[in-house]
C-alpha cells in the first residue's frame, strides 16, 4: 500500500504505453486525443455545473451536483492520465484516480437513491405552470373577497364616523363609562350640559356628576348594569361643573363586547329643567283655570239663587197689586202694572233657566242605565198642558242608554216643549225615534210645526238666541243652549234640520 | 163654645213676606191672630213670655223662617223643641232655602213640617190655603184641650 503511494509517479516499473505492444500512430493518437477530449469535456462540465449552481443559488440537492461534478472531474482526470500514460506510465496514479472515481461514483449512486423520490416530486414546468395558474386564480378569489371585505370595512367605518358624528352633534349628554364608573367618552352635548370638557372629565369617576346625597344611585345603577338588566329611563338631579344642580332625565344601557360580555355602560342624560318647569307652569295654569271655572260656576249659581229672593218680592207684589187694585186704578196704571208683572215673570224664568244651565256642569251623579221610553213617558206626563194642545207624540222602542236621569229628561222636555210651542195651525205630530250608528245612538225629534230657515240652525243653540220676539212666543232662549250643554257634556252632539213652514227635526247623539 | 182665635207666631224678618203671609191669613175663613217678630231672640222672648211679651197669649202655631238676623231659625227651632214648656207647639218652617241639608236638618231638630217659599204668587196662595186647611182646620192642635 505504502509503495503505491510513495511511488505514485514512479515510472521505473512500467513501459510507456507507446512501447507496450504494437501501436499504430492512428490507433494510439485516437486513444490519446479521445482521452484528452474526454478530460476536457469532463473538466468543462463540472465548471458549467459550478457556474450553474453559483448562479442559481436555490438549486435543490446541490450536493448531488457537487458529487456529479466530483465524479465527472475525477473520471475526466482518469482519462487524462490514460493519455499521459502513453508517454509517462503513471499506472499507480492512474489506479488512485480510478479508485477515487469509483468511490465518488458509488457515493453518488448512494446519494442519489434517497433523492430520487424527492426529485420525482419536483414539478415540471408544465405542472408548475398549472400550479401557478391555480394559485393565481385562488389569489384572485382571495383578492376579490378582500376587496369586498375592504368595502364592508369602509362602510362600517363610515357608519362609525356617522355614528360618532351623531353622538357628538346630539344636544343630549352621551357618556360612556366602564364597569368601575370611570368616564371613557364624553360628547359635545355632555360638555354643554355639564360644563366639563372631554379632556377634563375623561378618566374621572361618573360620581363627580352626581349630587352627594344621591350617590347611592350610581351603586344601584352599576349593579343593574352588571346583571345585564334593562334600566328604565328615570328622572333625577345631576351636578354641573359650576356646582349647580339640574333636573335630568337619564337612560342607561349596558355596553357589550363582541363576545357578549358587559364591559361598561352608556348614559344619556337630558336636561329637563325647562321641561319640568313648563309642566309645572302648565299644571299650575290648569289649576287656575279649573279654579276660575269653579268660581264662575259658583258665581252663576249664587247669582241666580240670590237674585230669586228680591225677584220674588217684585213678582209677588206686582201681582198682588194687580189683584187688589185692578178695579181701583185707571187703565194706564193697570197697563203699567201688567208690564211689571210680565217683566218680573220673564225674569224669574230667565233666572231659573240660568240656574239650570249653571247646574249642569256641577251635577255629577253617576250615570245609570235609563230606558228612554220611560223617560219620555214621564216627561210627557209632567207637561200639564199637553192634552190641551191636542198633540200626538209617537215614540217607539227607544233604546236604553247610560246617562244622568234629570239631565236627559231635561233634554227631552226642552225639545218636546219647543215642538209644542212652535207648532203651526195643523195638528201637531211629534215623532221621536232612535237609530244605532256604530258606537252611538242617534235620536231624532221630528215635528210638523212652523220650522225655521236652515241658515239659523246653528244660532239657535246659542245662549239667549231666539228667532222670535217674546211677543209672539214666550221663552228665555236658553232651552236649546241647555240641551246642547247637557248633550256635549255626555260626549254627544246636537243639531237641527228644518224648513220654514214645514217643520223641524232635532237630532242628538249619545254614546251607546 | 166660642170660636177660638188661633194664635200664630210668625218669625220672619222680610217685611214683604210678612205682608204676604198676613194677606193670606186675612183671606182665611178661620179666625186667627198673627204676631210677627223679626229675629230669633225676640221669638224666644215672646214664647217665654218675657219682658214686654209677659201678658200675651201662647201661640198655637209657629211659622218660622230659617234666615233671621242675630239668631237664626235653626237656633230658635232648637230652643223651642228642647224646652219642656214649648216643645208641643207645632213649628212650620217656611223659608226660601231648597237645600236638602236644610230640610233634613230641620226635621232632625223636630220641625213639624218644612215649606219652601214659592216664587209664584199663585203658588203662594195655594200653599197658604193648604196650611190653613191643614193646620188650622184639619189637625187638632195641642192647645185644643185648653179651650
Amino acid at each position: 500500500m505504502w509503495e503505491l503511494i510513495s511511488k505514485l509517479f514512479d515510472t521505473s516499473d512500467f513501459p510507456a504505453r507507446w512501447h507496450c505492444g504494437h501501436w499504430t500512430s492512428l490507433h494510439g493518437w485516437i486513444h490519446i486525443i479521445s482521452d484528452f477530449a474526454i478530460w476536457g469535456a469532463y473538466a468543462a462540465i463540472p465548471i458549467i455545473l459550478y457556474y450553474f449552481i453559483s448562479k442559481k443559488r436555490d438549486v435543490p440537492f446541490s450536493f448531488i451536483f457537487i458529487l456529479f461534478g466530483g465524479f465527472i472531474l475525477s473520471c475526466g482526470t482518469g482519462h487524462l492520465v490514460e493519455a499521459i500514460i502513453f508517454w509517462h506510465p503513471w499506472y499507480r496514479f492512474s489506479a488512485l484516480i480510478k479508485f477515487a472515481t469509483a468511490v465518488i461514483s458509488w457515493a453518488t449512486i448512494f446519494a442519489l437513491i434517497p433523492v430520487i423520490p424527492k426529485a420525482l416530486e419536483l414539478k415540471s414546468p408544465l405542472e408548475l405552470e398549472k400550479i401557478v395558474k391555480e394559485r393565481t386564480s385562488e389569489l384572485e378569489r382571495i383578492n376579490e373577497n378582500l376587496a369586498i371585505e375592504v368595502v364592508q370595512r369602509k362602510e362600517a367605518e363610515e357608519e362609525q364616523v356617522q355614528l360618532a358624528a351623531l353622538v357628538n352633534s346630539s344636544y343630549d349628554a352621551i357618556i360612556r363609562k366602564d364597569l368601575n364608573s370611570v368616564i371613557q367618552s364624553w360628547n359635545y352635548g355632555a360638555e354643554k350640559i355639564f360644563g366639563y370638557t372631554a379632556k377634563e372629565i375623561i378618566g374621572k369617576s361618573i360620581t363627580v356628576l352626581i349630587p352627594p346625597d344621591l350617590l347611592n344611585e350610581e351603586v344601584d345603577i352599576m349593579r343593574k348594569v352588571k346583571s345585564g338588566g334593562p334600566i328604565e329611563t328615570f328622572e333625577s338631579k345631576r351636578l354641573r361643573k359650576d356646582g349647580s344642580t339640574f333636573d335630568a332625565s337619564i337612560t342607561i344601557s349596558p355596553i357589550n363586547d363582541t363576545n357578549g360580555n358587559i364591559i361598561g355602560a352608556s348614559k344619556i342624560a337630558r336636561d329637563i329643567t325647562k321641561q319640568k318647569q313648563m309642566k309645572k307652569d302648565l299644571s299650575e295654569a290648569m289649576e287656575k283655570v279649573k279654579q276660575s271655572n269653579q268660581e264662575l260656576e259658583m258665581f252663576a249659581y249664587v247669582a241666580s239663587h240670590d237674585l230669586q229672593e228680591p225677584l220674588r218680592m217684585v213678582a209677588s207684589f206686582t201681582k198682588l197689586l194687580e189683584e187688589k187694585y185692578k178695579d181701583k186704578l185707571d187703565e194706564k196704571a193697570n197697563k203699567y202694572i201688567a208690564f211689571s208683572v210680565n217683566g218680573a215673570k220673564r225674569m224669574q224664568e230667565l233666572i231659573n233657566s240660568l240656574l239650570d244651565y249653571s247646574r249642569i256642569q256641577r251635577a255629577d251623579t253617576e250615570p245609570e242605565e235609563l230606558d228612554c221610553n220611560e223617560i219620555v213617558n214621564e216627561v210627557i206626563l209632567n207637561m200639564s198642558n199637553i192634552k190641551e194642545t191636542g198633540v200626538k207624540i209617537n215614540y217607539l222602542e227607544l233604546p236604553k242608554v247610560y246617562s244622568n236621569k234629570i239631565q236627559l229628561s231635561q233634554v227631552f222636555q226642552n225639545l218636546i216643549s219647543n215642538a209644542i210651542k212652535y207648532r203651526s195651525s195643523r195638528p201637531l205630530v211629534i215623532d221621536i225615534s232612535a237609530k244605532k250608528e256604530k258606537d252611538k245612538w242617534l235620536f231624532a225629534i221630528k215635528d210638523n210645526g212652523i220650522g225655521f230657515d236652515q241658515e239659523h240652525a246653528e244660532r239657535i243653540f246659542e245662549l239667549f238666541e231666539r228667532l222670535h220676539s217674546t211677543k209672539s212666543y214666550e221663552g228665555t232662549g236658553m232651552g236649546l243652549a241647555i240641551c246642547k250643554k247637557i248633550i256635549e257634556k255626555q260626549g254627544g252632539g246636537i243639531w237641527a234640520e228644518s224648513e220654514a213652514d214645514k217643520g223641524s227635526t232635532f237630532y242628538f247623539t249619545l254614546p251607546a | 163654645m166660642k170660636e177660638k182665635i188661633i194664635e200664630i207666631l210668625l218669625v220672619e224678618d222680610n217685611d214683604g213676606d210678612v205682608e204676604l203671609v198676613l194677606e193670606a191669613f186675612k183671606r182665611s175663613k178661620i179666625k186667627n191672630n198673627i204676631t210677627n217678630v223679626g229675629n230669633g231672640i225676640e221669638a224666644i222672648s215672646y214664647l217665654r213670655k218675657e219682658g214686654k211679651y209677659k201678658d200675651l197669649n201662647r201661640p198655637d202655631l209657629v211659622i218660622l223662617d230659617l234666615n233671621l238676623p242675630i239668631k237664626d231659625g235653626r237656633w230658635v227651632l232648637t230652643q223651642i223643641k228642647s224646652n219642656e214648656d214649648l216643645n208641643d207647639i207645632p213649628v212650620i218652617i217656611m223659608t226660601s232655602s231648597n237645600s236638602q241639608k236644610d230640610i233634613l236638618n230641620s226635621y232632625k231638630l223636630n220641625a213639624n213640617c218644612y215649606i219652601t217659599k214659592p216664587l209664584d204668587l199663585e203658588e203662594f196662595w195655594k200653599i197658604m190655603s193648604s196650611i190653613e186647611a191643614f193646620w188650622l182646620s184639619t189637625v187638632k192642635l195641642p192647645s185644643y184641650s185648653q179651650q
